[in-house]
């Protein structure tokens, strides 16, 4: 029994000092927020269709899809070479809807002022860096991943 | 001494729980996709847009009793534009246990649910995995499953009759397909010991009288296109099944010649060599994105529907709509190609 209230007391000593601890991490945060900031994603560069799924099936053998390169210039100006279906038809400008913690890419074509919101996610593989864009290009019941591979590009 | 009495007393529960579970069995006895014609005979077949009726009478069979809260779980395949899990109510009546009258309801799992023998996977993922698309051979198709609003507690030697009442609105297109069954509990959870849970397969079910020509599901034609709705900005398979029918063009060279019909009258052609089959296989595929298969498309012409048919190099040998209807016994026009609209549900 006396092993017990034993125990008891350690544990609430113990709750304690982790509240204690919690509360010390809140007022080190408040002193120093610049510590915790997140890097901005740069995602600038030349990207190179390796991977389609369409309704969850991966088709990217069916078409020569590695010819569609995405430029996503520094600039903030995008341009599609030979491009497949794809959320937009003209290049145009483009911007993270996050640059902290992207979950989109904003595109607006040239002479228009509809900004077109795809969702990206960047998976990780062996191959580097990837940028994976989910979208309906045509019917809405129709879903495809395009996934993008960073590439060098000569001219660049 | 107290802490061995116990585990004696877990080890005798166990034993017994699974003595009731095994004797507890669940089985679909009767399936009826049958639905009022005009003649006023009954055939499973329906009116594009009308609301279909389907039943599906159940057994469990609890011989030694079963004293457990049990909520059913029902699943159904079919075509994805049925869209089920939106449009369907399913309700069932169950004797014994209730009045065998009252219609309690079903509702759709979470997305998020699992079977608790298949963790990670959807019950309709987990569906999907097990038995895939049953009969038919077109993808497009989806597994819904739903769950008793409420549980119901078998008494010892419970032997109710489960009787699920499916209605759904069918889409406004000419449809064929095999639709998909299949009971359990979610106290079971996709087991895999077959008395659990029980699963069925329908003949074709026919959508008459709607838009386009006929998407079949489950038989073989000389042609499939994938996904069966599209636009002229969606990636399209073309697929030829060389081994459908007794024909002359398969094992050769095939193209596929297609004919785009734009929404302001013009025509564009075009002839595309299809990929050979894989091994194993008879079936010439050839993946399109119509917006860029007709070179002399021009910006802001939209394709509305494109004719298609099956060719040798020369054209000497064509596999059109015409020879399909002709070969599968059914009415046709000679030379009549197939027909891809380009629509969304």
């Amino acid at each position: 029994m006396k092993l017990n209230l034993k125990a008891r007391l350690a544990a609430v000593v113990l709750i304690a000092a982790a509240g204690a601890a919690v509360t010390s991490c809140d007022m080190k945060d408040n002193e120093t927020p610049s510590t915790f900031v997140e890097s901005v994603k740069d995602m600038s560069g030349v990207w190179q269709l390796e991977q389609v799924v369409r309704n969850n099936v991966d088709i990217s053998e069916a078409m020569d899809f590695g010819q569609f390169l995405l430029h996503l210039n520094a600039d903030g100006t995008y341009i599609l070479e030979n491009p497949f279906p794809f959320p937009v038809q003209a290049n145009g400008t483009w911007a993270l809807d996050d640059p902290q913690h992207p979950f989109a890419i904003v595109f607006t074509e040239e002479g228009t002022n509809d900004p077109l919101i795809v969702e990206v996610t960047f998976p990780i593989t062996s191959e580097g860096r990837q940028i994976a864009l989910n979208f309906s290009p045509g019917c809405a019941s129709n879903k495809y991943k395009y996934q993008f591979k960073k590439v060098t590009v000569a001219n660049e | 001494m107290n802490r061995r009495k116990s585990y004696l007393a877990g080890a005798i529960l166990t034993c017994l729980s699974a003595v009731i579970f095994i004797a507890c069995q669940l089985s679909i006895a009767s399936v009826d996709i049958n639905q009022p014609q005009p003649d006023g005979s009954m055939a499973p077949r329906i009116q594009a847009g009308e609301t279909a009726t389907f039943k599906i009478n159940c057994t469990l069979r609890d011989q030694a009793g079963r004293d457990e809260e049990q909520i059913f779980v029902f699943s159904m395949l079919a075509p994805k534009n049925w869209k089920l899990r939106d449009n369907a109510e399913v309700t069932y009546t169950v004797t014994e246990v209730s009045d065998g009258v009252t219609a309690h309801p079903m509702v759709a799992f979470a997305e998020n649910e699992s079977p608790v023998q298949m963790p990670g996977y959807t019950w309709n993922e987990a569906l999907m995995d097990r038995y895939g698309i049953g009969n038919n051979i077109l993808n497009d198709m989806e597994w819904v499953t739903f769950k008793g609003a409420e549980s119901f507690k078998l008494d010892n030697g419970n032997s109710p009759d489960i009787n699920v009442t499916v209605k759904v609105p069918v889409p406004e297109v000419n449809q064929r397909a095999s639709l998909g069954f299949f009971i359990n509990s979610v106290q079971d959870g996709m087991t895999g010991d077959s008395q659990y849970w029980d699963q069925f397969f329908t003949d074709p079910f026919t959508i008459y009288g709607g838009q386009g020509n006929l998407t079949d599901f489950c038989s073989y034609h000389f042609y499939s296109v994938e996904p069966t709705k599209a636009l002229q900005n969606d990636i399209v398979t073309f697929s030829f099944v060389g081994n459908a029918y007794d024909n002359d063009l398969a094992g050769g060279d095939v193209y596929l010649r297609m004919t785009a019909n734009l929404t302001n009258g013009t025509t564009y052609e075009t002839k595309l060599l299809m990929d050979y089959p894989e091994e194993d296989s008879e079936t010439y595929n050839i993946t399109v994105w119509p917006a860029g298969a007709f070179e002399d498309l021009q910006p802001g012409e939209i394709i509305s529907s494109i004719d298609y048919a099956f060719t040798n190099a020369d054209g000497s040998i064509v596999i059109d709509l015409g020879k399909d209807l002709e070969m599968s016994g059914e009415a046709f026009n000679p030379g009549e190609p197939f027909n891809f609209e380009l629509s969304c549900d």
